[in-house]
């Protein structure tokens, strides 16, 4: 048969056929040679785009705020003055990096921000697990959270704070509302998530209720455990600042609201900019810390089994 | 042209010394290794090998989806440089867009080509009855079962007259008596239509029930083993399966494919990391 | 479970079937033990100032005669409308270019990935100074609440839209036009509704907050102008309609949604 004959012709040369093969651009070559620096090349490009854009992006801020100024863009102040403020030893609205007042704020609504965290997950990840896994408590439970979490926690505020004894309460509960919805919902999807056979591959092999949690149901529903927990995080900032702006004495978002009432505008920038930095950092953490235990879980199963 | 394609003088694929290799964690990866065969225009060409041995890559390649890395592919003289409509591609996972019902799927290469729509739909519906879809054409796909899935995708293959038709494993996954089911409709569209077929499997029965060429690939690096016709006649049935003729080519074909097997469990592919896993599993049972 | 119903005696029989179905029962039990403790929490004085279930079943009907609480929901939902429409319009033209084009991503998708985290409510001093009246902040706001789940669903769903038809639909010959509309579009329709919905719910926190603070209109303002005549009763009636507004926003979305993607309704 020819085709035999031509692979039979093919083997004597195949040193020939591999350094063809080796000479394709397909071949990956080692750190250091034209195709990584041609991907460095490209990571570059990037580079420069996104320096092009945040080039636009300020200029045009500049441009309004300083240069041209159409009407009402005097309330922005141009981003020279403005990081000028931020990074100033004697600001003359009283908030920048060498001010401890500022750090105050940051440290409030951070603490906020967490304790809220913290009492979200230690409720909502054991409730989101028992909706999940028990089917009385799914069909008493869920109802009552189904008929609850519509409500914005936002809306909240007004009844909080009537009903708490302490404003730093209010805000707290406020805060930890949504993210506590977003644990147990996701917690619970997390549960449900896991495959019957799961379940009943453990009841055949005699685990106690204690061991089909720990070995079944928690790392079947990690996965979900931290999608929800990254929601959480998020929506906690986001009502953290409502909970502030209408309720709260000290904070981030009270820094943004006095700067309002006294007219200091670098200082609202500062708060909104401060806000988001520790928000996307909150959440990033998150997204780490997931990545770690999810890693470690996979290998802690490749070595028990 | 219909006429030409009959007589079997289009659609002729020359896959010469083809090479594939593939970056895995910045290490190469031989997959493909000097492969030359030819897909002769008319008939039905079976091309079998074990799994992960590169069939997907090779029907990628002619597909025109990616690019060899040595070597190239022919078309009709040819050289391919992307997909096109000369080439259809039934793959193993089901490509029907979810989004259209089965009769929009199906009219949409030739609403494309620029039929009317009325006549494509009018094509597509004949189409549909011939793979014994009637009454299914305004469902969804995730509506039908997974067998009718694959019918219609073989379905709107076919109805854009290619030259070459590539499927890739279509029928894997499906239970043996649909399977079965499967093998002859698709029996009876070659055997009707004569379009040039490259079909891709793993299942030894199932290749030479089809073929009229079987392709046995070598593992590690992967390219052309040996090639056996098929000499039973057509139209062929499922009672052939029985005959001595037939069990003599399974056998052929079985020891290939059994000398590769072979050499991939050595070298530790998926079924042999399984089986450790399995014993392993056996042994802290204990 | 599965047989025809036919006749009336067969309906009756479903309905008693449905009846003894634990899933209702046991939802009834969870809700009934949630007012049982609500009112028992008030009997014993726990937050005393807390009205019971009884107090604002009774109070809802004057509540809802009180002046206003329909021009309140109308308010509402226009702002809600008009913020999620202008963010759908700009998220979705955005994310589709930033989807089909690499340099506009490039140099478009680290600023919005800063601004982003920002939440929305952070912008409601500014906005107040910025825009000439309450209105437009308050639309304002529920445009930068809705615009990024938006835009970011968008941009994941066509990252994620599976090759395999891109390359199909290549081989059945389709140009660029085709490859869009009827593969990209319906391809990414599915993580635009997800985007969708989620930027819905969002707009009714934002807009509740948003009259807080600065409308003379809403269910918001409603909330609030209870709080500050300390009616209780009101506060919590006021809650109530929110929350009725939002399931009543998601409940569109998703019809909305179902029709849109007929191919899903199945599922
Ligand atoms: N794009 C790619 N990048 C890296 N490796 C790849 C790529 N595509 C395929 N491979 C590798 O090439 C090998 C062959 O894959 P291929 O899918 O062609 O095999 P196959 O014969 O079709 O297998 P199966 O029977 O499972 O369908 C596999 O080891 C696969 O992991
Ligand atoms: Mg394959």
């Amino acid at each position: 048969m020819a085709v035999t004959n031509s692979s039979l012709g093919a083997a004597q040369v195949d040193g020939g056929y591999d350094a063809r093969l080796r000479a394709s651009p397909d071949w990956p070559v080692q750190a250091g040679d034209w195709r990584a620096r041609l991907r460095k090349a490209s990571r570059a490009q990037a580079l420069r785009y996104a320096l092009l854009g945040f080039g636009i992006f300020f200029g045009l801020w500049y441009l309004l705020t300083a240069v041209i100024v159409p009407p009402r863009f005097n309330y922005i102040p141009n981003p020279a003055l403005l990081f000028g403020q931020w990074i100033s030893e004697v600001p003359q609205y009283g908030i920048s990096v060498f001010i401890p007042e500022y750090y105050g704020h940051i440290w409030v609504s951070v603490l906020r921000v967490y304790t809220a965290f913290a009492i979200s997950v230690g409720v909502g990840a054991p409730l989101g697990i028992l909706l999940g896994w028990s089917r009385f408590g799914r069909n008493t439970l869920f109802p009552v959270v189904e008929m609850l979490r519509p409500i914005p926690p936002l809306a909240w505020v007004p009844l909080a704070v009537l009903a708490l004894p302490e404003t730093e309460m209010a805000v707290i509960f406020v805060t930890l509302l949504a993210s506590f919805f977003a644990t147990v919902l996701n917690t619970y999807l997390g549960v449900r998530s896991i495959p019957e056979t799961y379940f009943r591959a453990a009841a055949c092999l005699g685990y106690r209720r204690v061991d089909v949690l720990r070995r079944v149901v928690i790392p079947g529903a990690l996965p979900f455990i931290f999608t929800g927990l990254q929601i959480a995080m998020g929506v906690a900032w986001f009502s953290l600042v409502g909970g502030e702006l209408i309720a709260g004495r000290s904070g981030l978002g009270y820094l943004i609201l006095d700067g309002y009432t006294q007219l200091a505008l670098p200082n609202i920038f500062i708060g909104m900019i401060t806000l988001g930095v520790l928000g996307w950092a909150s959440s990033a953490l998150i997204r780490k810390v997931g990545e770690l235990m999810m890693a470690w879980h996979v290998k802690g199963q490749g070595g028990g089994a | 042209m219909r006429e030409d394609r009959r007589k079997g003088s289009v659609g002729h694929v020359r896959v010469s010394e083809v090479g594939k290799v593939f970056a895995r964690a910045g290490r190469p990866e031989i997959i493909l290794k000097d492969c030359t065969f030819d897909v002769l225009p008319g008939r039905l060409n079976v091309l079998i090998g074990p799994s992960g041995s590169g069939k997907s890559t090779l029907v990628n390649l002619i597909a025109g989806y990616a690019t060899p890395s040595v070597g190239e592919v022919e078309i009709d003289g040819t050289r391919v440089t992307g997909p096109g409509a000369d080439r259809m591609v039934v793959f193993q996972e089901t490509t029907l867009f979810p989004w259209m019902t089965l009769i929009d799927n199906i009219a949409f290469g030739p609403i494309q080509a620029g039929v009317p729509k009325l006549s494509a739909h009018e094509q597509a519906r004949a189409l549909l009855s011939k793979v014994g879809l009637t009454g299914f054409e305004h469902r969804f796909t995730d509506q039908v079962s997974g067998g009718m899935q694959r019918r219609a995708e073989v379905a709107r293959a076919l109805i854009n007259r290619p030259k070459v038709l590539l499927l890739d494993e279509p029928f894997r996954g499906l239970d043996h008596m649909s399977r079965g089911l499967m093998q002859e409709y698709f029996l009876r569209l070659f055997e009707d239509e004569g379009i040039t077929t490259l079909f891709v499997t793993s299942e030894v029965d199932e290749a030479i029930l089809l073929a009229d060429r079987v392709i046995v690939l070598s593992y590690k690096p992967t390219a052309v083993k040996s090639i056996l016709d098929v000499f039973l006649p057509r139209p062929r049935t499922f009672q052939m399966q029985t005959l001595p003729q037939f069990a003599e080519l399974k056998g052929a074909t079985l020891q290939l494919l059994y000398e590769e097997a072979l050499k991939g469990f050595v070298k530790g592919t998926a079924a042999s990391a399984e089986l450790d896993r399995l014993m392993a599993a056996q042994r802290s049972m204990r | 479970m599965t047989e025809v119903h036919t006749g009336g005696g067969r309906a009756a029989e479903r309905v008693v079937r449905a009846l003894r179905d634990p899933v209702l029962w046991q939802g009834a039990i969870g809700i009934a033990s949630f007012f049982v403790v609500w009112q028992v929490l008030k009997w014993i004085g726990l937050f005393a100032l807390l009205p019971g279930p009884v107090d604002v079943v009774r109070a809802v009907p004057q509540q809802m005669e009180q002046e206003g609480y329909w021009l309140s929901w109308l308010a509402s939902s226009r702002r809600v409308f008009l913020g999620f429409l202008v963010a759908a319009i700009l998220a979705i033209s955005i994310g589709v270019s930033m989807g089909m084009s690499r340099k506009l991503r490039m140099a478009g998708f680290p600023i919005l990935e800063v601004l982003r985290p920002i939440p929305p409510l952070a912008w409601l001093p500014l906005s107040i100074l910025f825009w000439p009246s309450p209105e437009a902040t308050m639309v304002f706001l529920t445009f930068l609440g809705a615009f990024f789940p938006i835009f970011i669903n968008i941009l994941a769903g066509i990252d994620r839209i599976d090759i395999r038809y891109i390359q199909a639909a290549r081989s059945l010959g389709a140009g660029q036009a085709t490859l869009f509309w009827r593969v990209m579009v319906p391809g990414a329709l599915p993580a635009l509704f997800t985007g969708l919905s989620i930027a819905i719910g969002i707009t009714w926190e934002v807009v509740i907050a948003a009259e807080m603070a600065s409308a003379q209109l809403g269910l918001g303002y409603l909330t609030w102008n209870a709080y500050m005549s300390q009616s209780l009763v009101g506060i919590v009636v006021g809650m109530l309609s929110i929350g009725v507004a939002g399931m009543v926003s998601s409940g569109i979305m998703g019809w909305i949604g179902r029709n849109a993607m007929p191919w899903r309704r199945g599922r």
